[in-house]
């Protein structure tokens, strides 16, 4: 239990750690690149150098992950303050559902099969 | 504190029930977060409670949404010698499958003369929604109407997807697992999980990588188009 609660303090620890360095950066740098972002190829950057061990973030990294879904509903519950200019933007709204995703899977499902093998 | 708790631990409470429910369907519209959005905003509806009030009492999740884009360099990390042999393809896959989206959306938006904001808010839609937070963020859009589009667009993309694929005549394991991860993110990606474990790799890597170029290209296009067409953000 104590070792597990290490391994997790640990783990969070150095996602934290890489996300206020990012954000450190950005701001020196006044950089346009998002912070979480940066954060994710720094930590990129070090698990390919073998830096840190995969192990050594898993136990938060995992459990996240599986659990991102949960980490956007405050943002879109912010949806309540804007129902009346989806109200008037409706047909534009809808035709944005079906046309964005419909171009997008066929023309990189068809690129994408160029170069994969059919199975 | 309590504000934290009743906010954070009301909203973990129905995300739970949420997605107890979407495993026992397992249906794409009972997406947990679509369900849970929805939950809640009845429940502020009802109980007469402002946003942001409901936004500063769920501060501790929306803080962990920062932390979740780290962890995503370790699937990225941990597949890299499953896609090696087509980072390449993944990478060109991506970068045109997020453009084409960002100008289905942008043109859209144009011919349907909606406000800069509105459009800012659509330029970022076929990627996982901490990045598509992100980007409108930076783009002066608003952040909840990006939210609900992306998530509506994962679940279009659960429901339809393979089918449009087959129609299309793409029968490619790797192809249809790209297709899915670019164009309909994570919702998607548990779409192609399901279909065969290779579409699974393909696609989480796919929105992952796509995700990573979002962040990167969509602004200076979508900046780029503003100007172009004289639109101000």
């Amino acid at each position: 239990m104590v070792k597990q609660t290490c391994q997790i303090s640990l783990a969070f620890l150095l996602l934290v750690s890489c996300l206020y360095s990012a954000k450190f950066i950005v701001a020196l740098f006044d950089l346009t690149i998002p912070s979480p972002l940066l954060a994710m190829l720094i930590l990129i950057g070090l698990l390919y150098f073998n830096v840190i061990q995969p192990t050594r973030i898993a136990p938060v990294a995992i459990p996240t992950l599986k659990y991102m879904a949960l980490f956007f509903v405050p943002a879109g519950v912010g949806i309540l303050q804007y129902t009346a200019l989806l109200a008037q933007n409706s047909y534009l709204l809808l035709c944005v559902l079906i046309i964005v995703p419909t171009v997008g899977l066929i023309c990189v499902g068809y690129i994408a099969s160029q170069g994969t093998h059919r199975d | 504190m309590i504000d934290y708790l009743i906010g954070s631990g009301l909203t973990i409470a129905i995300f739970a029930l949420c997605r107890y429910l979407y495993k026992t369907w397992r249906y794409p519209l009972v997406n947990p977060v679509l369900i849970t959005i929805t939950i809640v905003c009845i429940l502020l509806i009802v109980f007469d409670v402002d946003y942001r009030t409901y936004k500063s009492a769920t501060a501790p999740i929306s803080f962990l949404l920062e932390i979740a884009v780290v962890a995503l360099a370790y699937p990225l990390y941990m597949q890299f010698k499953d896609i090696k042999e087509y980072l390449m393809l993944l990478l060109s896959s991506s970068f045109i499958g997020i453009s084409l989206s960002t100008l289905c959306a942008f043109f859209l938006c144009w011919y349907f003369n909606a406000s800069a904001e509105l459009s800012a808010s659509l330029a970022a839609l076929s990627v996982t929604t901490p990045i598509s937070l992100i980007v409108t963020d930076s783009l002066n859009g608003l952040s909840s109407v990006a939210a609900i589009m992306v998530i509506l667009i994962g679940v279009f993309g659960s429901v339809f997807g393979l089918s449009i694929l087959s129609l299309c005549s793409i029968h490619s394991y790797q192809a249809k697992g790209i297709a899915l991860g670019v164009s309909c993110h994570a919702i998607g990606t548990a779409a192609a999980i399901e279909h065969h474990p290779t579409t699974g790799v393909f696609a989480s890597a796919a929105m992952t990588i796509s995700a990573l170029l979002t962040a990167l290209w969509v602004p200076i296009l979508y900046r780029w188009l503003t100007q172009v067409t004289s639109i101000t953000i």
